[in-house]
């Protein structure tokens, strides 16, 4: 959840630079590097971006990164995602999007891909039901996780705060009962956007 | 492996549309996912908690797993369709806020804060009914409580959890 305030420096280092003479294939190299060799996310990827993006290539400076990584939080995608598009699209506008995007997907699905048709839990026996089994307990743990520490990553008051846990209490209540979850989540999502409101800045 | 009842076109329409899920860093996508497919029962939990533990495992966008979902869904096309649903709306995303970044970030701001508590919410139930078909035993209630603890406190590289969580299980294995 981003509360960064307008920042009009930030608009404008988001608008496509001269770069265009960056070829998109040395994009697209760069990118999938990136993607291949990235682990834990954006942030965890910050000084690899750096060094490859306004180190060695000069394409950004660290402030346009900057702007970047925040703009990214903003766009409904997965985040490390939306960062490679929005390089591309700085570079090579819209064909260079397109080639940042697949580039540094390339990589992690490919990945994901050979794990799934190699090892096939349906397929292949021995320990795999067992091992599938504590993977699923692993995985249902790091889930809870992940929404408690989407709660508390929040950047509002308390009354906000509570507000804000009922809400995700009432929508994961709902779906577990058995409404429809897109229609729980329009539903928290709408009343949400009525009753939790950005803490003022000082400034 | 589950059915053809999912198309191409199935799996590109519903990834997009999950992605909207994902504002502000939440991985909505996979409730959306669990809630459409694994409630269903077109993809079995186990799948989908491997293609989950598979992302974990893999470098760059955790959206990887989403390849392995299409995989089970529609084979080799469905791998190709769930890669494109995430993409797609990512370029179209990208665009807009590269050109309109001062006129979308306060709207944006204003969905992002309740956006955060929804998708805990959806990841909860996500994770409520991925567990109800396993039925965890008191000692792996426990373990997932203390997971769920660990990665809200500290915040762990997910890779050691699933590495963790696999190692256990062929332990457990060699154990008889």
């Amino acid at each position: 959840m981003t509360t960064e305030p307008a920042d009009p420096t930030v608009a404008k280092r988001l608008q496509p630079s001269d770069t265009s003479h960056v070829p998109l294939a040395t994009l697209s190299l760069i990118l999938f590097k990136i993607g291949a060799t990235s682990f834990g996310g954006l942030w965890a990827a910050t000084q690899k971006l750096e060094q490859e993006l306004v180190v060695k290539r000069g394409w950004l400076t660290a402030a346009d990164q900057k702007a970047l990584m925040i703009a990214a939080t903003l766009i409904p995608a997965p985040k490390f995602l939306a960062f490679g598009g929005m390089v591309g699209f700085r570079l090579r506008r819209w064909p260079g999007s397109v080639v940042a995007l697949f580039s540094i997907m390339v990589p992690p699905a490919l990945c994901v891909l050979a794990g799934a048709i190699i090892l096939n839990p349906e397929r292949l026996g021995g320990p795999m039901p067992q091992v599938t089994h504590t993977v699923s307990i692993g995985v249902i743990g790091l889930l809870f996780g992940n929404a408690l520490h989407q709660i508390r990553s929040a950047q509002i008051g308390l009354r906000e705060r509570i507000l804000g846990i009922g809400l995700g209490a009432a929508v994961a209540g709902s779906a577990i009962a058995g409404a429809p979850l897109i229609v729980s989540a329009l539903v928290g999502l709408t009343l949400g956007v009525c009753l939790i409101r950005p803490t003022e800045d000082p400034a | 492996m589950t059915g053809s009842a999912v198309g191409f076109l199935d799996i590109l329409l519903l990834i997009a549309f999950s992605s909207l899920f994902s504002l502000g860093g939440g991985n909505g996508p996979l409730a959306i996912i669990q809630d459409r497919w694994v409630n269903s029962g077109l993809l079995e939990p186990a799948l989908f908690s491997w293609a989950l533990a598979l992302g974990y495992l893999s470098p760059g966008p955790k959206a990887g797993f989403l390849s392995a979902i299409g995989f089970y869904m529609y084979g080799l096309p469905g791998a190709f369709a769930a890669i494109l649903g995430i993409i797609l709306p990512t370029l179209i995303g990208a665009g807009a806020v590269s050109f309109w970044f001062e006129r979308l970030q306060p709207a944006i701001r204003r969905i992002s804060l309740p956006a955060g508590f929804v998708i805990a919410g959806m990841i909860s139930a996500a994770a409520w009914n991925l567990a109800v078909p396993i039925a965890p035993g008191p000692v792996e209630v426990l373990a997932i409580i203390a997971i769920a603890i660990w990665v809200w406190w500290r915040s762990p590289e997910p890779a050691f959890i699933v590495l963790g969580s696999a190692g256990a299980g062929l332990m457990l294995w060699a154990l008889g």
